[in-house]
């Protein structure tokens, strides 16, 4: 395999990726090197959440081309979220058990705004375990983090609802039109206090984030003054919601600042003209031209593009050679998101042996990419109810791992794509490793907790998916190369071969109990010879710190 | 560890970042605080526990310079506390208290609080991201620095951390955080120099002894970090454990989020944990337009957060 590693004496100035003294020199140039199951995984590993088996048959046997055009499909919409929240505690009076609660806005009880909120998150945890096999629900996260936002600061579900539709719509769409989508977006609007932005109290907040978060970023070239701050929040005054009618969408055109707005040179001196009435709403095309006239903003969000995507640090060799001509691509195609997907997922960068298993995993990665990996299923006869509390279990452990689903740290996003040095590292503490592997082991050993059901994980099932499952040597190989994306030593692979082997030295002895097993499967003796000693296996490979790469 | 070498660092970048910005030095002379400072503390026992707000607090409505009452009034309409209603510090006439802070005002009158006012830096960054990293890193407002004050104070006392450790003379945490991530603060130039604590009776024994070389490459360099954090979760993870399982009553705490970091924090040191350094963290200080009640000041989401 190529690799195009190269040794560099001097250390980038604006680089941290100097801490080892490496950087890589490939660029955009399409990838030509050897394609198998391992180049194969690494595009499908970083594009989705885990490798499902309908993931690989999918791609089985698909050239690079292939699989990126598959890749980039939208996904059919999952069915909407229902009232899977009715309890013993709880029952809504306006939406009966199994109807859809996303068109009704009351929200004056506390237990019934809270249960669907968990519902909605549960929702979204649901969507992202069944995922057809494209990066639809990749990208929904992505944006997700980029434009962040919080449930539970909105209080108000039926607009987080509509506004992951909006994401979910647009994931593969047009970023400028998404980015105008989102400014009009009620959830949005309440969550940066647009909604109250009028010309006699100012709210600075979104005008703010819409450039610092969301547009032009704080790279040493976003030179936007705290001036273009204040005046982007005179533009957006007006912009609000009604709360009498469900917080929909509402031009208050008498809170809206009609006076010139001047922005300063970093804007070109831009005047954006002050227009009265109904007209003033349209002010925020100009505002929205402005912004997205400036070069850092394609550059800004290639940056967390590729962060997201293919590695943590970005070196000025990446910048120079990746993140400039990405950017200069998304300006030509006037933002739109697919032929800058495209590039990247078919560029030698993407496929550079260093970029490999060098991210690391979310937790969205580490538990829903075990789930989807290892064939993990709903308890047979899981009612609504009991399915969506496993989906809850979920999100509470993934929330003690650092990431609660529709509800990042703040308004920035997960510290991962933007704390500077940490990125992703910052899913790694020595409390969320150690919840990681009890994560695993639970599912292995003693079943996954929620309410009232245990999940469990069938390991002889998920081994029978693979090639040769009774060779103990070619079982643990293709368990390496589907759960690691880094390559373990051969030391890692002795010891689970030796696990399955019990220490023995004949590969037959697993072989025997393995068809054993398969040729009598009624016969519990039988069966838990070959479970045991793949628990005790799987806990291992499983609590790997290899396993924790992308 | 040597306390005066942590002052002349601390004070260079600001103690107690978040909690007090101001004007003046009114509350500051008389505190034990500023005593404990100024005494030699070459060997000691003694703590230090910072709060972090996060939001970033209203100092302003928190220690109210009430000897320039009018201009803050005329300058913050919609949040300005009344002044009557704001709280006396004993032999204190420049600043005042918040009215939700009793608790503070009292011990403030048993001589257990100090104050310090006018920390900050100039050109202060509007941006809640680089501002926070600013009070984090201890840098200029547009130095970007990789490494956290104390991170940085702990790496220049432990140089070799965290090779070596723990170690008969230092064997507990360099610094404990409680929650679920290491704040930029305790980053140093090698790696973290804190330790995150969830719940500190919990302790996951890991199955893996993993010691094994990894690839001067991008994924050796991730793998070799996730291994170190992996060891430091098994050796420190236990003593954390060892330490709080030695406390088995403590007086009663505010049911609420800082009450149960704090109650964790008192058992670790009561438990002899050797420890100097911890964080914990209050969030919801980014108020924006709900941080007083229109019809009544005193009131809102900045006074319940002040209750704590």
């Amino acid at each position: 395999m190529k690799s195009s590693v190269t040794q560099k004496e001097s250390i980038p100035q604006r680089s941290n990726v100097g801490r080892f003294g490496r950087f890589l020199t490939t660029g955009l140039a399409p990838y030509s090197g050897e394609w198998t199951d391992q180049e194969r995984y690494h595009l499908l590993r970083r594009t989705m959440f885990g490798l499902s088996m309908d993931t690989l048959e999918a791609y089985h046997g698909l050239n690079l081309d292939q699989c990126i055009t598959t890749l980039l499909t939208k996904s059919p919409n999952p069915t909407v979220p229902v009232n899977d929240y009715n309890s013993v505690e709880i029952t809504d009076p306006l939406v009966p058990a199994g109807e859809t609660w996303i068109h009704n806005s009351e929200r004056n009880n506390d237990k019934i705004t809270s249960g669907r909120i968990v519902s909605l998150k549960s929702w979204w945890i649901g969507a992202m375990l069944d995922h057809p096999p494209t990066m639809h629900e990749k990208m929904i996260f992505f944006w997700h983090n980029h434009l962040a936002t919080q449930s539970w600061e909105v209080y108000w579900p039926h607009l987080t609802y509509r506004h992951f539709d909006k994401i979910r719509q647009n994931a593969f769409g047009n970023f400028k039109t998404l980015v105008k989508e989102i400014t009009l977006d009620p959830h949005m609007l309440l969550y940066l206090n647009g909604a109250l932005n009028r010309q006699e109290a100012p709210d600075e907040n979104y005008g703010r984030e819409l450039q610092e978060l969301f547009c032009i970023g704080k790279g040493p070239d976003a030179k936007f003054t705290e001036e273009d701050v204040q005046t982007a929040a005179r533009v957006l005054t007006g912009h609000s919601i009604d709360w009498d009618k469900g917080g929909e969408y509402l031009y208050r055109w008498y809170w809206h600042d009609s006076s010139d707005k001047q922005f300063s040179s970093f804007y070109g001196n831009t005047v954006i003209t002050g227009k009265e009435g109904e007209d003033g709403a349209k002010e925020l095309d100009d505002l929205i031209d402005m912004i997205f006239n400036q070069n850092e903003v394609a550059a800004f969000i290639i940056r967390k593009i590729y962060r997201m995507f293919v590695y943590s640090d970005i070196d000025e060799a990446t910048e120079e050679n990746v993140i400039a001509p990405l950017a200069a691509i998304f300006r030509e195609a006037d933002y739109e998101v697919i032929p800058v997907l495209q590039s990247l997922l078919k560029s030698e960068h993407f496929f550079d042996i260093a970029n490999r298993g060098a991210l690391i995993k979310t937790p969205l990665d580490f538990m829903i990419g075990f789930w989807r990996t290892g064939g993990v299923k709903m308890p047979s006869g899981a009612n609504l109810v009991q399915r969506r509390q496993i989906r809850t279990s979920m999100l509470w452990t993934m929330s003690t791992l650092g990431a609660e689903a529709m509800d990042p740290p703040n308004v920035a996003g997960y510290p991962a794509y933007y704390q500077f040095p940490q990125f992703d590292r910052d899913w790694i503490t020595t409390n969320s490793i150690t919840t990681r592997a009890l994560i695993t082991d639970s599912f292995v050993y003693w079943g996954y907790w929620s309410e009232d059901l245990l999940t469990t994980i069938d390991l002889i099932e998920h081994c029978a998916t693979l090639p040769n499952p009774e060779d103990p040597e070619k079982l643990v190989d293709g368990l390496l190369g589907l759960h690691l994306a880094f390559p373990a030593s051969e030391a890692v692979r002795q010891r689970m071969i030796s696990t399955l082997l019990t220490g023995q030295q004949n590969n037959y002895y697993w072989t025997s109990a393995w068809f054993d097993h398969r040729d009598n499967p009624a016969d519990a003796m039988k069966k838990a010879t070959v479970e045991l000693r793949l628990k005790v296996m799987f806990q291992f490979l499983l609590q790997l710190s290899e396993y924790h790469l992308l | 560890m040597k306390r005066r070498n942590f002052i002349k660092h601390a004070t260079r970048t600001a103690i107690l970042p978040a909690m007090i910005q101001g004007t003046g030095m009114a509350a500051f002379a008389k505190s034990p605080l500023m005593r404990a400072l100024h005494e030699d503390l070459e060997e000691t026992d003694r703590v230090l526990v910072l709060i972090y707000l996060g939001g970033g607090n209203d100092g302003l409505n928190s220690v109210i310079p009430v000897d320039q009452y009018d201009r803050l009034s005329k300058a913050r309409p919609d949040v300005i506390l009344p002044e009557n209603s704001l709280l006396n510090l004993d032999g204190v006439s420049e600043v005042k208290l918040h009215p939700a802070m009793s608790g503070l005002r009292n011990l403030y009158g048993e001589g257990k609080l100090g104050i310090i006012q006018n920390v900050g830096y100039p050109n202060q960054s509007y941006s809640h991201f680089r501002s926070t990293d600013i009070w984090m890193t201890g840098a200029d407002t547009d130095e970007l620095l990789p490494t956290g004050w104390l991170g940085r104070y702990l790496n220049a006392e432990y140089p070799n951390y965290p090779v070596e450790y723990p170690n008969p003379e230092v064997p507990d945490p360099l610094a404990i955080e409680i929650g679920y991530n290491l704040s930029v603060a305790f980053q140093g130039p090698v790696t973290g120099m804190g330790m995150v604590v969830g719940d500190p009776e919990w302790f996951y024994r890991l199955v893996n002894d993993v010691d094994e070389t990894t690839p001067n490459t991008q994924a050796g360099e991730k793998l070799k970090y996730i291994r170190l954090i992996t060891k430091q979760s098994q050796v420190y993870g236990e003593v954390i454990k060892n330490a709080a399982s030695k406390v088995t009553t403590q007086s009663t705490y505010p049911d609420n989020e800082l009450g149960e970091q704090l109650r964790i924090v008192a058992r670790l040191i009561a438990g002899g944990l050797k420890t100097r350094l911890y964080m914990v963290s209050l969030n919801g200080f980014d108020t924006h337009d709900a941080q007083v009640l229109g019809s009544d000041h005193r009131l809102g989401e900045h006074a319940n957060l002040c209750r704590h």
